[in-house]
C-alpha cells in the first residue's frame, strides 16, 4: 500500500479517479481511500460470506469447500450500481454467428486491471490488487490478490502469467508475433517473477500506457479471447504443450499445436477460467451456456459471493430479425450488441407491453471520410487535395443534419472535431474554426477562390486545365445506414459541382488499398474519439491505416526510409503522439490534445461525418444494477466494465 | 407439317372456315392465340409494362435517388378530388405535417388540410435522360417546396419516392428476364440443334454436360455464383453477370427439348429430301429446322422469363443480386425483410405486386402461346 | 430392376466427380478466403489482428496450398466421410450439416405431404368439374401460388405469426423448449411452429402439382376404357378412384423423387427469411463468410440428392406403371 502511494505520480495519468491538479493531493486522497477500503475489507473478512443456494448445497454434500475457503483472502468488493441483489436466474443473450466471440467475451471481462464503469474514472484494480511504477516509468510491479483460485479450485499465481508470456506469447507457432503492446519500442518486455503474487514488468522505455493495456483485451487472437493473455491456466495447459524445439519447425508435429490450440481455446468447456461464469455447454451453431464459477473472487458490499445470476445463455442467430423478434418478445434481459438504429422504433413500441426499456449507450468513434493527401496517381488532384480550402469546401457541403435525420433516426449527432466528452482526455478547446457546419455558399465560394470555377457541359467543375475533376469515394461498409449516409455525401458533393462516384469495395481489398499501398482516393472509416491513446489510428498520421496520411505515416515508421516526407504540421502531430505515449501529467496532456484538435480543425485532414456507434440495447425492467447511461466500447469491454457479476433479476 | 405452305393466289375466294387449311403456320398461331382472351390481355399488360420501362424517367415524377429530407417513410398519399371546400376538378394531395407517436417516438405524418397541392400534367422536375437526350419533363407532378412531393406509393427510409423507384426498378427487373432468356435461347437452341441434328459423340458430350449441370440445384447454385460477384465492380457489369448466372442453367432444359424435336424432325421427309438435293448442313439447319422449332423456342422462352424475374428478385432480396444504387424490384423489397418494415411500413412491399403481375402475365401469355403454336390441338 | 439400379449408380460416378470439381471451383470463385472475411469482420468491430496470425491460420488449414491440392485434400476427405472443417463454426462440416439435416427433412417432408394432400383432391375436382366456377377459382389460385415469390409469402407469414399469433417466426421452438430434452410437449411445440414454413414452402409446389394432376386426369378421363367402364354402369366413384386416378397419378409419381431435393433447395430462401434452424440459412451464411467447405459440401449434398431423386423417380414410375419397362 505504501508502495502505491509513494509512486502515485506515475500511475495517476488518465487512470486516476480524480482530476486533481496536485499529485500530492491525489496521493493523500488515494491513501485515505485505500485505508478505508482496507478497513472495510477487514470487517468483511471477519464476517462469513454468503453464497448462492445452489453452491451451498454442493458444499453440504462435500463436493465443494466452504465459501470462505474458496474466496481469496481479500476478495474484490463491488458496490452494486443500484442495490444488493438476489441469487438465481438466467441471463439470455444472443450472438451473431460463431465468430462473434465478443458476445460472451464481454460478459466475462477479467483482466489484471479493469476499466471503471465510467471510463473517466480510469483504471481500477482487478486480479491485481496493487501496482507501482518506478520513478523512471520503466519498471512496473504488480501484486496479485492472495488466494485467487481458478474455477477448478487450483490456485492462481504469477506462474500462470509467466506461462502465458514464455510458452504462449513467445512461441511463434502459437502467437505469430509477440503482442505489440508488450514490446514498446520494438523490444519485448522482461517479465520477472518476484514471488507467487508479485511480478515485475521491465520495459525498454517509460511505458505508462502499460496500465491501459493491462485493462485492455484489445488485440485479440482472432478466434479466442483469453488466450491473448495476460495469463493462462498453467496447471491445465502444461500437459498439452507441444514437445520439442520450437525453432525446429520441420520436425515439430503441427498436430500437437492443434491440440494445444483446442485446449487453450476459450470455448473449451474443460478449461478452468477465472471469470464469473464458465462455459459449460458450447454447441457451435446453436448456443452457449455458461454456469457460475464457484471460486469467483468478487463479493458485494454485503459479503455475498458474486455473481448473482446462475447462468448466461447465449443463443446464436444468423438473421437479424431473430434478434429483434427475441427482443420485442421481452426475452433478452440485457443486450447491447447488434441492434440497428433502424429498429429502435419497433423496440420502443413493445417496451411497455413486454416490460423492458430501450437504452442508448454512447459510442466512442466518429465516422469520417478522408482524402488521400498523397494521392500518387494524379498530381493535379493531389495538389487540389492538399489545399485545405478544398477539404473545407467538401466538409461544409455535407448536410450532416440530414444524414442524422435520415440515416440514424436522429439518434446520432452531427460530427464535430474534438474528443468526445466521455473521453478521459477530453479537453474543451474554445474558438475552434468551424469547418463542418453546412454552408453550401461557403463551399462554392471556397472552390471558386481556388480556381475551380470552370464547369463542363453537365455543370460539373473541372480542373483548372479543363480536364474533368472526378472523385471516387471508396467504402467497404456493408451497414445499411452507412451506405445511405455515403449516398447523401455523394449527392451533397455533386450539388456543389464535384462529380463523385461511390465505390463499394470488398473489405479485404479496401484494407489492401489503404494499408498496404495507400492508393485509394477517398476512404471512409471511423476513428476512436474516447480512447485515442489505446487506438490512435487516424489522429496523428502515424499509422498505415490513416486514409489521409498513409505515405506520411510510412515515412515516419520507417524513419524516413520509405514513404513521403510530411509537412511540418504533420511532423509535429507525429511528435505529439510520441510525447503523449509517455506523458502522465493531466495538464500537460490537455495542452497537447488541445493543440492536436486545433490543428485538425484548421487543416481538416479528416472530414468528420457523424458521431457514430450509438449502442442501442434492451434492458428488462426487472434486470437490475445496469446503468441507464454509459459509454459502450470494445476497448473497455462494455458491459464487462459495468460489472455484469452484480446484475440480477429482481423477483 | 409445320413447314409453311405458300398460299395460292385464290385465297381471297375461300371462305373463312376453309382458310384454315391453307393458312401459314404463323397465321394459324395468331388465329388460335386471338381466341385466348386471358393471354391477349396479359400480352397487352406486358406490352404496357415494357413501354413503361422505356418511359420510366418520364412517368416517374422524381429521379430514383431524389431524397426528400425529413420525408422518410411517408405512407402512400391519397389523391383527392374533394377538400373541405368541396369538389375540385383538378386532383390534389394535401401537404404533410410531422407528429410523433407517443409510444415508439416514431415520426408520423398527418395531412394538413390547409395546404393543397394540385397535380399538374407534364410538369418540369428532375432531369432524366430519355432515349439519349436529357429532359425535365415528367408526366405529372405538383408545384411544392423542397420537402413537398407527391408520393403515390409513399417513400422509403431515405425519403425517396417509391412510385418513381418502382418504375426505375422495372427497367432492371423486366429486362433481366428477357436478356437472360435470350442468352439461354441462343445457347440452348444452337447446342440443342447441333446435338439433335448431328447426334453421335457431339450429342453424347453435350448430353453429359447437360446432365451434370442439371444435377445442380438451381437456387443454391445461383446463390453461390452470385455470392462470387465482387462487390466493387460497376453496376452494369453486375447486371450482366447476374443475367449470365440466371441463364447458366436455363439453357439446358431448352437444349434438351429442342434436341428432342430435332431427333424427330431429322428423319422427316423434307429434311431427307433437302439432304438428297445437296443442301448443306447450315442451310438445312437455318432454312428448315430452326423455322420448324421456332414456335417452340418462343413458347419455352416465354415460360422461362417469369422464372428469371422471380430469381432476380429473390437474389436481390438476399443482397446477392443487383446492388444499390441500381434498383430493381428485388432491391426495393430488401427493406421488407425487417420486422420494423412489416410492422410499420407495409407499403414498402408494393413492388411485390408488380412482380406478381408481371410473372402472372408471362405465365398466361406462355400458356396462350403454347396452345397457339400447336394449332391443331383442341 | 436391381441391375438397372446398380448400372445407374455406376453411371453416376463420373457425373459426381465432375460435379465435385465444379462445386469446388464455384466455392473458390469469390476473391479472398474465410480469413480475409474474418479479418474484415473483426475490423468492423474495430479490433485488429496481425497479418501473421492469419497467415499462420491459413497454413494450418492448407489454404496456402495450390487449388488443385486443396481439392485433392477435400475430395479424399469426402470419400472417407470427412467433408472438411467449417472455419466459422469451428466444427467438422459433417457434424454441422447432420445436426440441421433432420429438421430440414422434417420440414421438406411436411411440405411434401401438405402439397400432395391439398393438390390431389383439388386436381381431381378441377378435372371432373372442368370449366366450373370451382375449376376456374382453383386454377387461378394455382397461378397466384406460382407467381408470388416465396420470400413474400414468408414475409407475410412472419408478419402474421409475430404480430397476430404472438410469435412463432423465430425458429422452430419456443425459447422454453429450445434447450429442453425431447418430450411430448416439445414435439407439440415443434408442430405448432412447423406448420408456418410447411405451408409457405408448400404453397408454390402445390400450385404446380395441382395443375399436373388436373391435366393428367383430363387426359385419362378421355380414354376409352373410362368410357367403357362408365358404359358398363360402374359407379362413378369406382370409375374415378379405381381406374382414372390410378393412371392419372403416374406423372405425379414420376416427379415425386425429385420433389424432396427440390423442396430442400427451394426452402432455403424461406428458411432465411423465417430464421429457421435448417441447413438453408447455414449455407447462406457460409456463402457470406466464404466458409468454403461448408458451402461446398451443402451444394454437393444437394446435387447427390437430386441425382438420387432422379433414380428414385424412374424406379417409382416403373413400379407404379407396369407398362413402363426399364431399358
Amino acid at each position: 500500500m505504501t508502495l502505491l502511494s509513494s509512486d502515485v505520480k506515475n500511475e495517476s495519468d488518465m487512470i486516476n479517479v480524480q482530476n486533481t491538479k496536485h499529485n500530492l493531493r491525489v496521493a493523500r486522497w488515494t491513501f485515505v481511500l485505500l485505508m478505508t477500503w482496507a478497513i472495510g475489507q477487514q470487517t468483511i473478512h471477519a464476517q462469513t460470506y454468503q453464497e448462492a443456494p445452489e453452491l451451498a448445497k454442493r458444499v453440504q454434500s462435500g463436493e465443494l469447500p466452504p465459501v470462505n475457503q474458496r474466496l481469496p483472502d481479500e476478495p474484490l468488493v463491488l458496490e452494486p450500481y443500484e442495490e444488493i441483489g438476489q441469487y438465481g436466474g438466467t441471463w439470455n443473450r444472443m450472438m451473431k454467428g460463431t465468430s462473434d466471440f465478443h458476445a460472451f467475451g464481454r460478459c466475462v471481462y477479467e483482466q489484471m486491471l479493469r476499466w471503471a464503469p465510467d471510463p473517466k474514472d480510469g483504471i481500477l484494480p482487478g486480479l491485481v490488487k496493487e501496482w507501482a511504477f518506478t520513478e523512471d516509468g520503466k519498471v512496473l510491479t504488480l501484486t496479485l490478490r492472495k488466494g485467487l483460485k481458478w474455477s477448478d479450485g487450483h490456485p492462481f499465481s504469477t506462474d500462470d502469467i509467466l506461462f502465458w508470456w514464455e510458452k504462449i506469447a513467445q512461441d511463434p507457432n502459437l502467437t505469430p508475433g509477440i503482442p505489440r503492446e508488450w514490446s514498446p519500442g520494438g523490444t519485448p518486455m522482461e517479465l520477472i517473477k518476484i514471488d507467487a503474487i508479485t511480478v515485475q514488468l521491465r520495459f525498454a522505455k517509460p511505458y505508462p500506457m502499460a496500465l491501459q493495456y493491462l485493462a485492455f483485451k484489445g488485440n485479440q487472437w482472432p478466434l479466442v479471447f483469453e488466450r491473448a493473455g495476460f495469463f493462462a491456466p498453467k496447471h491445465y495447459l502444461e500437459k498439452y504443450l507441444p514437445k520439442g524445439d520450437a525453432e525446429d519447425l520441420e520436425n515439430l508435429n503441427m498436430a500437437s499445436y492443434g491440440t494445444f490450440e483446442e485446449k487453450a481455446n476459450d470455448f473449451n468447456t474443460e478449461r478452468p477460467v477465472i471469470s464469473a461464469w464458465r462455459i459449460s455447454e458450447w454447441e457451435p451453431g446453436d448456443h452457449l451456456t455458461a454456469e457460475r464459477n464457484p471460486y469467483y473472487w468478487k463479493v458485494d458490499t454485503a459479503g455475498n459471493q458474486l455473481p448473482y445470476l446462475d447462468k448466461v445463455e447465449v443463443e446464436i442467430f444468423l438473421n437479424q430479425e431473430m434478434l429483434n423478434f427475441r427482443a420485442v418478445s421481452g426475452i433478452l434481459q440485457m443486450q447491447l450488441r447488434h441492434f440497428s438504429v433502424q429498429d429502435v422504433d419497433l423496440l420502443r413500441e413493445f417496451a411497455k407491453k413486454r416490460d423492458y426499456r430501450v437504452i442508448e449507450y454512447e459510442g466512442t468513434s466518429r465516422d469520417a471520410v478522408m482524402l488521400n493527401l498523397q494521392y500518387l496517381s494524379d498530381s493535379t488532384l493531389r495538389e487540389i487535395f492538399q489545399d485545405s480550402r478544398f477539404r473545407i469546401a467538401l466538409s461544409v457541403a455535407i448536410n450532416r443534419e440530414m444524414i442524422c435525420k435520415l440515416c440514424f433516426r436522429g439518434l446520432i449527432k452531427p460530427a464535430e472535431i474534438g474528443l468526445f466528452e466521455s473521453s478521459p482526455d477530453f479537453v474543451d478547446v474554445p474558438n475552434l474554426t468551424n469547418n463542418w457546419t453546412y454552408d453550401v455558399d461557403r463551399a462554392n465560394r471556397l472552390l471558386d477562390e481556388m480556381g475551380l470555377k470552370n464547369r463542363d457541359s453537365e455543370g460539373y467543375r473541372t480542373k483548372p486545365s479543363g480536364e474533368p475533376l472526378s472523385l471516387i469515394l471508396e467504402s467497404s461498409s456493408t451497414v445499411r445506414s452507412s451506405m445511405d449516409m455515403l449516398e447523401i455525401v455523394r449527392a451533397n458533393w455533386e450539388s456543389i459541382g464535384i462529380r463523385t462516384t461511390l465505390k463499394p469495395e470488398e473489405r479485404t481489398l479496401y484494407f489492401q488499398r489503404v494499408t498496404k499501398n495507400g492508393e485509394h482516393m477517398i476512404g471512409h472509416w471511423g476513428y476512436e474519439c474516447v480512447f485515442p491513446t489505446v487506438s490512435s489510428n487516424r489522429w496523428f498520421g502515424t499509422s498505415l491505416w490513416d486514409e489521409w496520411g498513409h505515405h506520411w505515416a510510412q515515412w515516419y515508421l520507417s524513419n524516413g526510409a520509405k514513404g513521403i516526407e510530411p509537412p511540418p504540421e504533420v511532423k509535429r502531430l507525429q511528435q505529439i503522439e510520441e510525447i503523449l505515449q509517455v506523458t502522465v501529467d493531466k495538464d500537460k496532456r490537455a495542452e497537447l490534445w488541445a493543440e492536436v484538435i486545433q490543428e485538425h480543425a484548421e487543416n481538416l485532414w479528416i472530414i468528420p461525418l457523424t458521431e457514430r456507434g450509438i449502442g442501442i440495447g434492451v434492458l428488462a425492467n426487472n434486470f437490475r444494477n445496469v446503468p441507464e447511461k454509459a459509454v459502450s466500447s470494445w476497448i473497455i469491454m462494455t458491459p464487462g466494465n459495468l460489472n455484469p457479476e452484480t446484475f440480477f433479476i429482481k423477483k | 407439317m409445320a413447314e409453311a405452305i405458300q398460299s395460292p393466289e385464290s385465297t381471297d375466294n375461300i371462305d373463312d372456315s376453309e382458310r384454315i387449311y391453307t393458312a401459314g403456320q404463323w397465321h394459324l398461331a395468331w388465329r388460335k392465340f386471338k381466341q385466348n382472351k386471358l393471354a391477349l390481355i396479359s400480352g397487352g399488360i406486358l406490352g404496357i409494362m415494357y413501354l413503361c420501362t422505356l418511359l420510366s424517367g418520364f412517368i416517374a415524377p422524381y429521379e430514383a435517388d431524389h431524397r426528400f429530407g425529413g420525408r422518410d417513410f411517408v405512407s402512400p398519399q391519397s389523391i383527392r378530388f374533394f377538400s373541405d371546400e368541396g369538389f375540385h376538378f383538378r386532383p390534389f394531395v394535401y401537404g404533410l405535417t410531422i407528429a410523433f407517436d407517443p409510444l415508439s417516438g416514431r415520426k408520423i405524418y398527418q395531412e394538413d388540410h390547409n395546404r393543397r397541392y394540385p397535380i399538374y400534367l407534364f410538369e418540369t422536375g428532375d432531369t432524366h435522360s430519355f432515349l439519349g437526350f436529357n429532359t425535365q419533363l415528367h408526366l405529372f407532378g405538383i408545384r411544392g417546396q423542397n420537402t413537398e412531393g407527391i408520393f403515390i406509393f409513399g417513400t422509403d427510409r431515405q425519403g425517396r419516392d417509391l412510385f418513381s423507384r418502382v418504375f426505375y426498378g422495372a427497367r432492371v427487373s423486366l429486362t433481366i428476364g428477357l436478356i437472360g432468356v435470350f442468352i439461354s435461347i441462343i445457347l440452348g437452341s444452337v447446342l440443342g440443334v447441333v446435338s439433335g441434328y448431328f447426334g453421335g459423340w457431339i450429342d453424347e458430350l453435350l448430353q453429359r454436360l447437360i446432365e451434370i449441370l442439371r444435377a445442380f440445384p438451381q437456387i443454391p447454385l445461383w446463390m453461390a455464383l452470385s455470392a462470387a460477384i465482387p462487390a466493387d465492380i460497376d453496376q452494369l457489369k453486375t447486371y450482366f453477370l447476374i443475367t449470365l448466372i440466371l441463364s447458366f442453367l436455363g439453357w439446358t432444359s431448352l437444349a434438351r427439348q429442342i434436341r428432342g424435336r430435332m431427333l424427330s424432325l431429322r428423319n422427316e421427309e423434307f429434311v431427307i429430301s433437302a439432304l438428297l438435293m445437296g443442301a448443306s448442313h447450315t442451310r438445312i439447319i437455318f432454312r428448315h429446322l430452326i423455322p420448324a422449332v421456332l414456335g417452340h423456342i418462343i413458347v419455352i422462352g416465354t415460360i422461362a422469363v417469369p422464372q428469371m424475374i422471380l430469381a432476380e428478385s429473390a437474389l436481390s432480396f438476399l443482397n446477392l443480386g443487383i446492388r444499390p444504387p441500381m434498383t430493381s424490384w428485388g432491391v426495393l423489397l430488401q427493406d421488407g425483410r425487417s420486422l420494423t418494415t412489416l410492422y410499420y411500413y407495409q407499403w414498402l412491399l408494393i413492388p411485390a405486386s408488380f412482380i406478381v403481375v408481371a410473372v402472372l402475365c408471362f405465365n398466361f401469355l406462355g400458356d396462350g402461346l403454347r396452345d397457339a403454336v400447336d394449332p391443331y390441338s383442341k | 430392376m436391381l441391375t438397372y439400379i446398380i448400372r445407374r449408380l455406376i453411371r453416376m460416378i463420373p457425373t459426381l466427380i465432375a460435379i465435385s470439381v465444379m462445386v469446388f471451383v464455384i466455392i473458390q470463385l469469390p476473391p479472398g478466403d474465410f480469413f480475409d472475411s474474418l479479418q474484415a469482420q473483426l475490423a468492423e468491430s474495430d479490433s485488429q489482428a496481425d497479418q501473421e496470425v492469419f497467415e499462420a491460420l491459413r497454413r494450418q488449414y492448407n489454404l496456402d496450398k495450390p487449388l488443385w491440392q486443396q481439392y485433392v485434400y477435400w475430395i479424399t476427405g469426402c470419400l472417407q466421410g470427412d467433408f472438411g472443417y467449417s472455419f466459422e463454426w469451428r466444427r467438422p462440416v459433417s457434424e454441422l450439416i447432420a445436426e440441421r439435416l433432420g429438421l430440414t427433412f422434417l420440414m421438406a417432408s411436411g411440405a411434401l405431404i401438405f402439397m400432395w394432400f391439398i393438390a390431389l383432391p383439388i386436381g381431381i375436382y378441377s378435372a371432373r368439374n372442368r370449366y366450373s366456377f370451382g375449376d376456374y377459382f382453383w386454377t387461378f389460385m394455382a397461378f397466384i401460388g406460382l407467381c408470388v415469390p416465396g420470400f413474400i409469402i414468408a414475409l407475410v407469414a412472419m408478419y402474421m405469426s409475430v404480430f397476430w399469433f404472438g410469435g412463432s417466426a423465430g425458429g422452430l421452438f419456443s425459447p422454453e423448449f429450445k434447450y429442453a430434452t425431447w418430450s411430448l410437449a416439445k414435439v407439440w411445440d415443434l408442430l405448432m411452429h412447423l406448420w408456418v414454413p410447411v405451408v409457405v414452402i408448400g404453397a408454390a409446389g402445390t400450385a404446380g402439382l395441382m395443375r399436373i394432376m388436373r391435366t393428367s386426369m383430363l387426359d385419362v378421363l378421355d380414354e376409352q376404357y373410362i368410357t367403357t367402364a362408365r358404359a358398363k354402369g360402374l359407379a362413378e366413384r369406382w370409375v374415378i378412384y379405381k381406374y382414372a386416378v390410378r393412371v392419372a397419378i403416374n406423372p405425379m409419381i414420376s416427379i415425386l423423387g425429385l420433389q424432396l431435393p427440390q423442396l430442400v433447395s427451394g426452402s432455403i430462401i424461406v428458411a432465411i427469411v423465417l430464421g429457421l434452424p435448417t441447413t438453408g440459412p447455414l449455407f447462406f451464411r457460409a456463402l457470406e463468410t466464404q466458409d468454403m467447405y461448408l458451402a461446398g459440401t451443402f451444394l454437393m449434398l444437394l446435387a447427390i440428392l437430386l441425382l438420387l431423386g432422379n433414380l428414385v423417380a424412374d424406379v417409382l414410375l416403373a413400379w407404379a406403371d407396369p407398362r413402363i419397362r426399364l431399358e
